[in-house]
């Protein structure tokens, strides 16, 4: 029954509201990232079994406008009509097995943040739309609706010719100040490629401007005598059925690179963490420490897929993870009881290089001859694979000697001792003090 | 920044005096911001004081703050003070600039002797946020592509991409340098990209808060290169507000050829080079100066690229003489 109108009260949203908090939710960046994770999203309906051989997504974020291309099979008629433009995705929805644009805003809210006017074109094997929307003149609209703009269906395309192309002009002045920043380029750049390394792995190529994204494997040290923790877990049936697998080990020592990687269904939502959320000063530090430079080789991994997006841990924005989740909150236990041992072992390697020069440093060596491989080379196993510390015959009794003195005089006599570092001029001037004048 | 004053004088080195005058001229084209009195020049003087004195002598600045990094050369430095009306202030750049009162119009110029770092990016990011429309800031920069290593650094077969992205942070390095583009002069090329960008940034930043006509703009006035021995760089250009017009047409900044502004000109650097000349050449030179177009420079048997290059600085040509002034 209608309510009548004197007691109506209307609690509508207004289209300017809307825009606005959505709009203020995400990093520049990080909408862009949306839209990429839609063009995957097609990658994934095409290529179900996952080999992204052959298909690109570009991007252009230029001070005159904004583009994305790609050739990963379009969006079909029926899900432009019912889902792809709608705010929130409907319940009914068949979603993308294996998705990564769960949330039904990411493609929405980047056209608003981006600029004025949009059209969206998509090519599927069957299909053809355009969409195209003046932002000003739809806000002040009453309906929530858009119009295909054009429409073709029913065709029988090639497969290298189907794919979505997406501009946004004229763009926002403040964010086409953003895209003439080379700063915010390689910033760009370097967070779509972090966040995509899994599908670039797969053979999806991604260009920005002109360049092409440069994507690094993500790797850990491994050998006979040193070996990263590597464990499955699984909860959950059928669709909903979450498979997670945990690595942690070491690699290369770069303090802004250490610490836990979370991915979902490929998609990079938090990169090297070290903070709580992944368990660092745990136990009032006393189960994990926090995190310190001497964990600067520290790597770990926490790979989560679904075919149902929806019991993944993340958030709308994919930055960070839902901590309150209660996969992540199981998967966080075993990733604390997989790190403590390469804390204790980097704590380990950070003492032996208090040892004296020429004493034996087994851990350094371990290190030294352990290669990077790929996480898919990685071999299964409980706990972190780590030499045992040595016992070593004690030497002699050392002492440290350390002194500071004027550099033109360190320059001369480094020079008459063709001395390659300052610890070399300090032996080689005690030697010869020694040999010189402390002869028995 | 310290110390280079002790191994070279400053006021010998040719190029470095020509682009000091050229720097003056355009300076001069400021007073449509006001009276040319009422700015304030910072520096970092070295015992010369060469732009101090030029400056003071030309602009009539009298409010002049140098910064010298060494305390202990305190004594030499205030020995040395040309003129009474220049403050002295000892301590590092990152941490002096922060300190001084930015409600005044500044002409800042960064005089370097070192390679771009975060020190340098944290300079030129301090000053784009705080000084007035009006102002004017200069940055000079060691561009060779190995500078000297530090004695204590025993790394020195670093790739050059790999060193600078050490010093300026991987951040602000632009995606297309590869190491082949830091060669020669292209280290040079690319310090103008990463501060240009880092002035852009800032700019953006600060105009968050403002209103549209009162919008601030970044205009690259300098981008010079030049070497007295070592490769040098100059990057710098004027802070304005939109509702200020387009002081580049009001100040007459275009009719100096070494302006470099805008996004074509703006990004080939104006090569100073000086060529070597007898003071019997340079006058006869002179005298066929400024030239009609369609008449050719003639000296006997001096090389056409050397005449090229003393027309293009024979205003501002130093004149050296072995003689104590």
């Amino acid at each position: 029954m209608p309510i009548p109108e004197e007691r109506r009260i209307s609690a509508e949203p207004t289209k300017e509201f809307f825009i606005s908090m959505l709009v203020k939710d995400i990093e520049l960046p990080r909408a862009i990232i949306d839209l990429v994770d839609n063009s995957l999203d097609g990658a994934r309906r095409i290529r179900p079994e996952g080999d992204f051989e052959g298909l690109f997504i570009r991007v252009e974020a230029s001070p005159k406008y904004f583009k994305i291309t790609d050739n990963c099979g379009g969006i079909p008629v029926e899900m432009a009509r019912k889902y792809a433009f709608r705010f929130g995705r409907p319940q009914e929805m068949k979603p993308t097995p294996h998705s990564v644009g769960q949330f039904g805003v990411g493609m929405k809210r980047a056209l608003f943040k981006l600029g004025k006017a949009f059209s969206v074109e998509s090519t599927t094997r069957r299909s053809r739309f355009v969409v195209s929307e003046d932002v000003e003149v739809w806000k002040n609209k009453k309906e929530w609706e858009y119009e295909l703009k054009e429409l073709e269906e029913g065709l029988n395309v090639p497969s290298d010719r189907t794919g979505t192309t997406i501009i946004v002009k004229p763009l926002h002045l403040s964010i086409a100040a953003e895209f003439e920043l080379e700063s915010f380029q390689t910033r760009l750049a370097n967070q779509i490629a972090e966040a995509h390394a899994e599908s670039m792995g797969r053979g999806l190529g991604i260009t920005l401007g002109k360049l092409p994204l440069k994507f690094r494997p993500l790797d850990l040290l491994q050998s006979d005598r040193l070996g990263p923790a590597y464990q499955e877990m699984s909860f959950g049936t059928g669709r909903s059925r979450v498979e997670v697998k945990i690595y942690a080990g070491i690699s290369e020592s770069k303090p802004s690179e250490a610490g836990w990687y979370i991915f979902c269904n490929g998609r990079l939502v938090l990169g090297a963490d070290q903070s709580l959320t992944t368990g660092w000063g745990e136990g009032g530090e006393q189960t994990i420490p926090k995190y310190h430079n001497q964990y600067a080789r520290f790597r770990g991994y926490a790979v989560f897929d679904s075919d149902d997006a929806s019991k993944l841990p993340w958030k709308t924005t994919k930055t960070g993870v839902d901590a309150d989740s209660p996969s992540f909150r199981a998967v966080r236990l075993k990733m604390i009881t997989l790190m403590r041992p390469v804390i204790d072992f980097l704590n380990r390697l950070d003492a032996e290089k208090d040892r004296e020069a020429g004493d034996p440093k087994p851990l350094a060596a371990a290190v030294n001859q352990a290669k990077p491989v790929v996480l898919e080379d990685v071999r299964s196993r409980p706990t972190f694979l780590a030499p045992k510390p040595l016992v070593v015959p004690r030497g002699p009794e050392m002492g440290r000697i350390q002194y500071s003195k004027p550099l033109e005089q360190i320059k001369r006599v480094r020079r008459q001792l063709k001395a390659k570092s300052y610890k070399e001029i300090g032996e080689k001037t005690f030697e010869y003090y020694l040999k010189m004048e402390c002869s028995d | 920044m310290p110390g280079s004053y002790k191994d070279v004088n400053y006021r010998i080195r040719p190029a470095k005096s020509v682009q000091r005058k050229m720097l003056c001229e355009a300076f001069q084209r400021l007073s449509e911001f006001g009276s040319l009195k009422s700015y304030r020049y910072v520096g970092l003087p070295a015992t010369f004081f060469s732009d101090f004195i030029l400056l003071h002598r030309v602009l009539g600045i009298h409010n002049m703050v140098g910064i010298e990094v060494d305390p202990l050369e305190k004594k030499r430095f205030e020995f040395n003070l040309p003129f009474r009306c220049i403050k002295m202030r000892y301590g590092h750049s990152n941490a002096i600039l922060p300190q001084l009162d930015w409600d005044l119009r500044t002409i800042l110029w960064l005089d370097y002797d070192d390679p771009l770092s975060t020190s340098v990016l944290t300079d030129v990011g301090f000053f784009f946020a705080e000084a007035p429309a009006g102002s004017v800031m200069v940055v000079t920069l060691d561009a060779r592509p190995d500078p000297d290593q530090d004695e204590a650094d025993e790394e020195t077969d670093e790739p050059r991409l790999t060193r600078l992205n050490k010093k300026v942070g991987e951040e602000n390095v632009p995606r297309d340098v590869r190491e082949q583009d830091l060669a020669d002069w292209g280290t040079a090329f690319t310090y103008h990209r990463i501060v240009t960008d880092a002035i852009r940034r800032t700019v953006i930043e600060r105009n968050g808060s403002r209103p549209l006509p009162n919008q601030l703009v970044y205009e690259q006035l300098f981008y010079f290169c030049y070497a007295d021995g070592p490769k040098m760089v100059t990057v710098g250009g004027l802070l304005y507000e939109r509702s200020q017009g387009k002081p580049l047409d009001r100040c007459g900044f275009k009719d100096l050829d070494f302006i470099r502004s805008g996004p074509r000109n703006g990004s080939k650097p104006c090569f100073i080079e000086v060529p070597s000349l007898t003071f019997r050449e340079i006058r006869h030179l002179d005298s066929q100066l400024p030239r009609d177009k369609g008449k050719r420079l003639r000296a006997p048997r001096v090389p056409v690229t050397d005449l090229k290059r003393y027309e293009r600085i024979y205003r501002y040509f130093p004149a050296f003489a072995e003689a104590e002034l």
